[in-house]
């Protein structure tokens, strides 16, 4: 069981980063983007194309790890960007939400598709040596998978301080909270939304290089965790980016320990059907969330 | 070619149908289903170049019913929808066999639309244990032995090597489950003993769970029936745990020479301990005339599966040739131009021979290929094959059996 825990905290770890920048993206523009798991798909797969030695592919670049990965974030934060201001902005004035709903589907279809011609149908690994494991705090990890926890504990901290104690970070939630009264006082919501969207970006890249490091680059990877991203934030609370880092964490550790356990042994898509039956679970018995705030509706 | 048709057709029941047919039968539409995308994408290249082969050698030697033969070839993929997809355009093309599907799941999804269309499946590679005595009228072959045989054959060589106790990782699909339950069942008959076994979904990303859970049993061995995506994850937490180190029986679904280096690049010498157990074929001649005119033609050696596809296409060649060269008839042929009691020859001498109305007994690539009624073979050959370190895999031993 202290094994299931330990892989259900690093696995939480991913689906909280990658889940903050869905919940940010939605509690500014109140857009599920149903294409961000194809986001995380592109930071790892821009990481991939950095890292690989020519030997092993012809485009590879043959870049250290670390900056690969770092020109992998600012190509996601610089995608998010694109995609709001070629998309998403001369859209949302003439389109409802359903629609851009629609259209993030279409969206996320495309850019898989890109992938897949992008990388070939077959998982890749990034070039990094397979390592032992060790006993870290009593729990059996890769010298790595300790390092990815840090990592993206660090990146938990750092986006919640800047949510809030700074201005933007202040604005962003402003919005989320209620969108009427943060325009009404001053809040630039065009330059928040932009920023929101680049942050979002950078998560997802940075989500996907982390998940990458445990498992493999393929094109669909992001496709995958997209059921555990989303189950997250409505567990966590739909608007509140600390939601989905709790919500991460709590799927990612009850799946694996679910998935693991003699009931469930063996299971295919075991762990989709743990977070699936908690997200549904949360909209039965607490519609906010964890850490939501109940909405009036009228 | 239309009046002489017409009054043929008065006075002889064939009619004068489809393009090119000629007053003996018709022209044969062969269709592939075949891996081109998915876990199973590295088998694709060596299975459709050895078809393609067959058809270019068969129509050098004039082809079926006085008319070339046509392949049309189309991708299996990763999912049923995929290889469903495949199936129906062959279907409404009008195939009247099909060279397929490779991977034993996905020839489950499509054996019931193919077969009750009366178009004949020849398999160059489905191992599961359904398609012994599948109820499809005749219809279904293939040119590998069951996957059962092989699992038997596995755990002789695991109680071989001193192996008393083994974990077991099986995938969750008709290849994967009938070879570790012939597997278990033998090693236990053995007197060895199952610590563990794990059934996985194929499409997991991760193992690291399941991994630990075998590690902890302290098996002497580990055996793995995976496919590469599946096997190469397996294998890193194996690595991770420190189970890799210990011997490791495999089947032949990961035999594909660029595993090792995508696994571990730089570190291929970790998969040493492996031991693979797969289908094989006999040294022969006929073996020898197809890997060189293999080579001939793609600049490299022929691959996993190569010579199997290459006899599945030839004997559909030869099988319409045979009779009238409708599905029916197809699938009535085969196995009396497998195993009959005519002339014994190979490829396009078998042709010739055919097409002179005699009786034949084909040779293949693969091995003597005799059908039995159910479309199985009735002998079988297995290899002890292993990585070699070097980007490449090599047989180390080759076994005869005949399967009852």
């Amino acid at each position: 069981m202290l094994d299931d825990l330990g892989n259900g905290i690093v696995l939480g770890s991913i689906i909280a980063v990658t889940s903050l920048g869905l919940s940010l993206v939605f509690g500014v523009t109140r857009l599920i983007n149903f294409a961000h798991g194809e986001l995380v798909t592109l930071g790892a797969v821009v990481a991939l194309v950095g890292a690989s030695s020519s030997a092993s592919d012809p485009s590879g670049l043959g870049l250290p790890l670390v900056v690969a990965a770092a020109g992998a974030v600012a190509a996601g934060a610089a995608f998010g960007v694109t995609l709001e201001l070629a998309m998403f902005r001369p859209l949302r004035k003439r389109v409802g939400g359903l629609a851009l709903l629609v259209i993030t589907f279409g969206l996320a279809l495309v850019l898989r598709h890109l992938m897949l011609i992008w990388i070939g149908p077959n998982p890749h690994q990034l070039p990094l040596d397979a390592q032992r494991q060790h006993t870290y705090l009593l729990f059996d990890l890769t010298p790595r998978d300790g390092l990815l926890v840090l990592i993206s504990l660090g990146l938990m901290v750092a986006v919640g301080l800047f949510l809030l104690r700074s201005d933007t970070g202040r604005s962003m939630r402003a919005l989320s909270e209620n969108s009427e009264l943060a325009r009404a006082s001053g809040v630039d919501v065009d330059r928040v939304v932009l920023f929101t969207w680049a942050l979002a970006g950078a998560l997802a890249a940075a989500g996907g290089i982390l998940y990458a490091l445990t498992s493999q680059v393929s094109w669909d990877m992001g496709t995958g965790l997209f059921l555990f991203m989303l189950s997250a934030v409505i567990l966590g609370g739909i608007g509140t980016a600390f939601g989905a880092m709790v919500g991460g964490l709590a799927i990612g550790i009850v799946a694996e320990l679910a998935a693991g356990s003699s009931l469930l042994e063996g299971q295919a898509d075991a762990k989709v059907i743990v977070a699936l039956v908690l997200m549904v679970g949360a909209l039965l018995i607490r519609p906010e969330g964890l850490l939501g705030q109940r909405e009036r509706v009228s | 070619m239309g009046v002489a048709c017409l009054g043929a057709a008065a006075t002889v029941a064939i009619g004068c149908g489809g393009a090119g047919s000629s007053d003996e039968g018709q022209a044969l539409k062969l269709g592939a289903i075949l891996p081109q995308t998915g876990d199973l994408a590295s088998f694709g290249p060596p299975t459709r170049n050895a078809a393609e082969l067959a058809v270019k050698q068969a129509n050098a030697a004039g082809g079926v019913h006085g008319s070339d033969v046509s392949l049309s070839v189309k991708d299996e993929g990763g999912s049923p929808e995929t290889t469903r997809a495949a199936a129906e355009a062959l279907r409404s093309d009008g195939v009247q066999a099909v060279i397929g599907a490779f991977g034993s799941g996905s020839s489950l999804t499509v054996i019931d639309s193919l077969t009750q269309s009366e178009v004949v499946m020849v398999s160059p590679s489905n191992g599961g244990e359904e398609f012994t005595d599948y109820p499809d009228d005749g219809f279904y072959f293939r040119t590998v032995p069951a996957s059962s045989n092989e699992g038997m054959f596995g755990a002789e060589e695991a109680s071989k090597r001193g192996l008393k106790t083994i974990g077991i990782f099986a995938q969750k699909d008709s290849y994967g489950q009938a070879y570790a339950d012939a597997f278990a069942k033998q090693f236990e008959a053995d007197g060895g003993t199952v610590t563990t076994r794990v059934d996985f979904d194929p499409t997991a990303t991760s193992f690291d769970g399941e991994v630990k859970r075998v590690a902890a049993t302290d098996p002497d061995g580990v055996m793995m029936v995976a496919y590469s995506d599946s096997g190469g994850l397996i294998a890193r937490a194996a690595y991770e745990s420190r189970l890799l180190e210990r011997p490791w029986i495999i089947a032949d679904g990961i035999k594909d020479p660029k595993f090792p280096a995508s696994v571990f690049p730089g570190h291929e010498d970790r998969f040493q301990s492996w031991v693979g157990t797969g289908a094989g074929e006999p040294e022969g001649e006929s073996n020898a005339d197809f890997a060189a005119a293999y080579e001939k033609e793609h600049g490299e050696p022929p691959g996993a599966f190569s010579s199997n596809t290459y006899d599945a296409t030839w004997l559909a060649v030869l099988a319409a040739e045979a009779g009238d060269g409708t599905g029916r008839s197809i699938s009535e042929e085969l196995p009396k131009v497998s195993g009959g009691p005519g002339e014994k020859c190979s490829a396009a001498e078998c042709l010739r021979l055919v097409r002179d109305g005699k009786e034949i007994d084909y040779v293949g690539a693969s091995g003597e290929i005799d059908f039995d009624e159910s479309g199985n073979l009735t002998t079988a050959y297995y290899v002890i094959w292993r990585f070699d370190g070097k980007g490449g895999t090599e047989n180390t031993e080759l076994v005869e059996r005949d399967l009852g």
